[in-house]
């Protein structure tokens, strides 16, 4: 009795286990509705995605034929669990990509198709065309990414200023100048929150550098013609750990989270917030219409000994991207998907929620709320910097500079020091050393 | 063999003869299900982790062998080490904290010595019961900048810019950890203590205090030992979980800041499935498996050395 | 008969003492949890602007929305699947291997007995990466039984150990006296063993189901979906994540306290002889 029920449970798992995968492997047949599986990276409970449902319904309008079953994960979820799927060899049809050193998991399995084939001339010209910018070793694009991921913004509290009498600072001392007399009246100057550590690391420090040092000096740097040990990095480094002692960030910055700090500035407790580009349709979500008309968007100011003005740092959006296995029909309704997301329509709904897209549109139809303008305004006169993240390999990032970081914020660390840790580790390991180019 | 069923042949006449055979095969019957569950799917991995840890692998891609290497990295990597550190504390704060306590409570319940014993008893219970990744989420709205302890100060003292910087303090952002594990886990032992304590026979104490030993003496030199080979398999228990804590540090802090609330098990998570680094995650889960193995190994020693067990 | 030193109260030092770390206890317990309870039923902007008075006019909103938007019915849905399946699979095999151990005779008896004594002492660690490269391979990610096999193993070595100290104590005479009448051994285990069984195993039944209620690592490792979450990791990520309401955090922290609640006020005097006794088996 023992035996069968043990074969019957064997039995049963096994089912279990094989079950889907038959299912699955049926929905690829050619006939009428097409079903793809998305794994995309996303919380839908953040107000940042209010406009996705608008988009899929729209799509869904347009191709009835096409069905769509999603998987949500948000945050670093999404990457760990990835990986489980990916050792597995079984990848969904389409999935959230990064170019750059975030998917390298996925990237270097050869597991994402290239989407040159489809990226006609005519297709490529309607887009702000950093966005072609090669994204693998042979020129590869894997991903047509809808938004510049700016990753340094300072968004100010216009009504606030005006109250405490102040106006926005041209230069970083002059902001910390700001400071006692804010934190007299009882608000907070710079809310910022570095909780998940990367923050830091690219909302900040990415800036600094490119500041101090300028995207000559990194391509330098990865190669191993110059080092993280060199002024600019240590520089960078410094100006964050200065902006702490005076006081620029909330107290226990190194304990807030991303929601909370910004959820401080839209409850009006903060002056100013460092915050990233894709921000604004959060701000626009959360905050009441009257207060969100008086923000507004500027660069980070100048930091003494900088060489580059102005700048941010930015990389590409990520996006949706597709199985490479993917042939036929499955592959004609996977463009058809993306084509739209990422195309004329699914770009105007981003607009009407506050996203700038990488599409270009005639601004003049849509009815650009100030802020967005600024944004827009700022970051086509801004030249941009790397964030650091998409461009190192991960674990140096992760295990050393970030938290590397908040030990130089909470003072246990000197910035030479971690810039030493860093160029060690990174000379050692980081594969942009090792290539040969 | 052949004896027993010719007995019962004899005995009984026509009779189902249970050979030793079938004997044999009905005792796997039952042995072997719950046997190859636990060995597919908790030994074997085992095995193949010390495998995985002599290796250096991204998870996809090439294997190549590194034999101690990993190992030998481990005790010079310095956030390894914080987490030992950590790790340590932990079980320090189970033996000496947890146990201790729980020990104490369990006597002051046994002896009524509040009223509504069995309401305190139960609130004192609860918190073991609550899973512990909410209770992480739960205290940190207590902990965090926002939360509600930090604006009880703020009201009470009148510093706006109060936080909890316990956290951002290098050698004591494990303090309030440590306290929520006593929160959680002070009760598991008390319950231990309690039923241990119920059997011990009244005339025990009654004897004492006919001699005149007053309470305190009676606790210390009489229940407290004849409790303490109940009290090393609790450390046993203990210890073992305090080398595998996961769940509560990753919710709270993540062993963040800056790694400082670190600890074997969250490194490995994330030098896994994060880092991709799978050698080196192998290698730290087969050290957390070999320190408590040592540790266990180290109590039953004492255990036998001090004749408690 | 002398009941004096049962009766003989303590001295006022030590009740004092006990008055105070008890009632540092209880505070300690029921303050958050209290807060937790109150604050749920506040909208946000009042959480933000009074976090700590009572709510002007308490409202279940917050826990209507983060049921839809947490997906929280799929998901202790899910819970209850993983827990009770896992449950009931490990108390017979449990049960069933007991007896086999203990009643047998056979040598390899002391060798599994060993095998099973060595798993108190293997975490869930040691072969998590293998268990997931293997289960990744095997098309077990986001499956139930891809949750359910490992809580069952995780939990043989244990419940294996306490039924067999249990099961000794069962009298051979009832066994020997049962084949004597020829009964063959699954039809001792089923109508005998089990019922006399039934204390231990209600005792085992309720320290798994709390065990695996709870447990995070598993689900967490072992699924993606939404849908197959259990409660405490989607609330988890739920709780934790982008929004800033904290309205909606606390609600759903609420419903995710409230089943252990339910359960630890229905079943404590259980789980305490559960855990209690658990240690006399050592």
């Amino acid at each position: 009795m023992g035996l069968r029920r043990a074969i019957i449970v064997v039995v049963l798992a096994a089912g279990l286990a094989w079950g889907p995968m038959i299912l699955a492997a049926q929905t690829s047949q050619p006939s009428a509705p097409v079903t793809l599986s998305v794994y995309m990276q996303a919380d839908m409970a953040s107000p940042q995605y209010k406009y996705w449902p608008v988009t899929l319904d729209a799509f869904s309008k347009k191709y009835p034929n096409i069905k769509l079953d999603f998987e949500y994960v948000s945050d670093e979820a999404f990457h760990q669990k990835f990986q489980a799927m990916a050792a597995s060899g079984d990848i969904p049809d389409l999935f959230t990509c990064y170019a750059g050193a975030r998917s390298s998991y996925i990237l270097d399995r050869g597991m994402v198709k290239d989407l040159r084939p489809y990226l006609t001339a005519d297709v490529k010209k309607n887009y702000n065309q950093a966005i072609w910018q090669p994204q693998g070793p042979n020129g590869e694009i894997y991903i047509v990414s809808p938004n510049l991921a700016v990753c340094t913004v300072v968004y100010v509290n216009t009504k606030l200023q005006k109250q405490l009498g102040l106006s926005t600072p041209k230069t970083l001392d002059e902001l910390i100048a700001q400071v006692p007399k804010i934190r007299a009246a009882g608000f907070d100057p710079l809310a910022f929150g570095n909780k998940d550590q990367w923050q830091a690391q690219s909302l900040c420090l990415s800036m600094l550098v490119d500041r101090m040092g300028g995207t000559s000096w990194f391509d330098k740097a990865m190669k191993g013609g110059a080092k993280f040990t060199d002024a600019p990095f240590v520089d960078a480094i410094s100006t964050i750990k200065k902006m702490v002692d005076t006081k620029l960030f909330p107290a226990g910055v190194n304990q807030l989270e991303g929601p909370q700090a910004w959820g401080e500035f839209v409850q009006g407790k903060a002056v100013y917030l460092l915050d990233a580009g894709w921000r604004v349709s959060a701000l626009k979500a959360a905050a009441s219409p009257a207060d969100y008309a008086g923000y507004a968007a500027v660069a980070f100011p100048a930091v003494t000994g900088e060489k580059i003005h102005g700048s941010s740092a930015a990389t590409l959006g990520e996006a949706l991207a597709m199985n490479s296995k993917l042939t036929g029909t499955k592959a004609d309704a996977a463009w058809k998907f993306l084509s739209f997301i990422y195309g004329k329509e699914g770009s105007e709904i981003l607009m009407q929620y506050g996203v700038v897209p990488t599409y270009k549109l005639d601004y003049s139809k849509f009815d650009i709320d100030s802020l967005n303008k600024q944004y827009i305004n700022l970051i086509n006169n801004q030249t941009m910097g790397y964030v650091i993240d998409a461009k190192m390999d991960g674990e140096g990032v992760n295990n050393i500079l970030n938290p590397g970081l908040q030990a130089v914020m909470m003072g246990s660390k000197t910035p030479a020091d971690l810039a030493a840790e860093y160029e060690a580790w990174v000379a050692a390991n980081d594969s942009n050393r090792k290539s040969k180019k | 063999m052949g004896l027993r069923s010719h007995a019962a042949f004899r005995a009984h006449g026509v009779v189902e003869v249970v050979t030793t055979r079938s004997k044999h095969r009905s005792y796997l019957s039952f042995v072997l299900p719950a046997f190859i569950i636990y060995a597919g799917i908790m030994v074997i991995p085992l095995l193949f982790s010390l495998g995985l840890s002599f290796t250096s692998w991204k998870g996809y891609g090439v294997m190549s062998f590194a034999a101690l290497g990993n190992y030998a990295k481990l005790f010079s990597d310095p956030v390894f080490l914080i987490g030992l550190r950590n790790n340590a504390l932990i079980v320090l704060i189970s033996v000496f904290g947890q146990i201790p306590l729980g020990l104490l409570l369990a006597y002051m319940l046994h002896r009524q010595m509040v009223k509504g014993a069995n309401g305190f008893e139960m609130l004192i219970f609860l918190p073991i019961t609550i899973s512990t990744v909410i209770v992480a989420q739960l205290w940190n709205r207590v902990f965090s900048p926002v939360g509600i302890l930090p604006t009880i100060v703020r009201q009470v003292s009148g510093n706006r810019d109060y936080v909890m910087t316990i956290f951002e303090n290098k050698a004591f952002a494990f303090v309030p950890i440590m306290f929520v594990l006593l929160w959680q886990h002070t009760s598991l032992y008390m319950v231990i203590f309690l039923a241990n304590l119920q059997r011990i026979p009244e005339s025990v104490m009654e004897a004492a205090r006919l001699e005149g030993a007053g309470e305190t003496a009676i606790f210390l030199k009489i229940i407290a030992p004849m409790l303490a080979p109940v009290a090393f398999i609790n450390s046993i228990l203990a210890i073992s979980g305090s080398f595998k804590s996961f769940d509560l540090i990753y919710s709270m802090t993540g062993g963040g800041p800056a790694h400082y609330t670190e600890v074997m098990a969250v490194y490995m998570y994330n030098t896994t499935f994060v880092f991709q680094n799978y050698g080196y995650g192998s290698a730290i889960s087969i050290v957390i498996i070999l320190f408590i193995v040592a540790a266990i190994a180290a109590t039953k020693a004492i255990t036998k050395r001090l004749n408690l067990g | 008969m002398d009941n004096s030193s049962r009766l003989r109260k303590a001295p006022l030092a030590w009740r004092a003492c006990a008055y105070v770390i008890m009632a540092a206890f209880a505070i300690l317990t029921v303050f958050p949890l209290v807060w937790l309870g109150y604050s749920s039923l506040k909208p946000n902007t009042e959480i933000v602007q009074r976090p700590l008075g009572l709510p002007l006019a308490p409202s279940f909103d917050n826990f209507v929305r983060a049921w839809s938007m947490g997906n929280l019915g799929t998901v202790l849905e899910n819970s209850f699947v993983y827990t009770s399946v896992a449950t009931v699979g490990t108390l017979f095999l449990a049960l069933a291997a007991a007896f086999g151990l203990s009643k047998f005779n056979f040598k390899s008896a002391k060798f599994y007995t060993w095998a099973f004594t060595l798993g108190l002492m293997l975490t869930i660690h040691a072969g998590i990466i293998p268990l997931f490269l293997a289960e990744s391979r095997a098309g077990l990610i986001n499956t139930r039984a891809g949750v359910i096999l490992p809580y069952i193993a995780f939990d043989l070595p244990i419940s294996v150990l306490i039924a067999l100290g249990y099961m000794k104590g069962i009298p051979d005479a009832i066994i020997e006296s049962a084949e004597m009448d020829g009964a063959k051994y699954r039809q001792i285990f089923w109508p005998l063993i089990v019922p006399l069984s039934a204390p231990v195993a209600a005792t085992m039944a309720i320290l798994s189901f709390l065990q695996h209620w709870n447990e995070f690592f598993f689900v967490f490792i072992f699924t993606t979906k939404v849908s197959m979450k259990s409660l405490p990791v989607a609330i988890t990520q739920f709780a934790g994540r982008q929004n800033t309401e904290y309205g909606l955090q606390y609600a759903s922290l609420v419903i995710g306290i409230l089943p252990m609640i339910l359960f630890y006020v229905l079943f404590h005097s259980q789980l305490k002889k559960g855990f209690g006794e658990g240690s006399l088996k050592e």
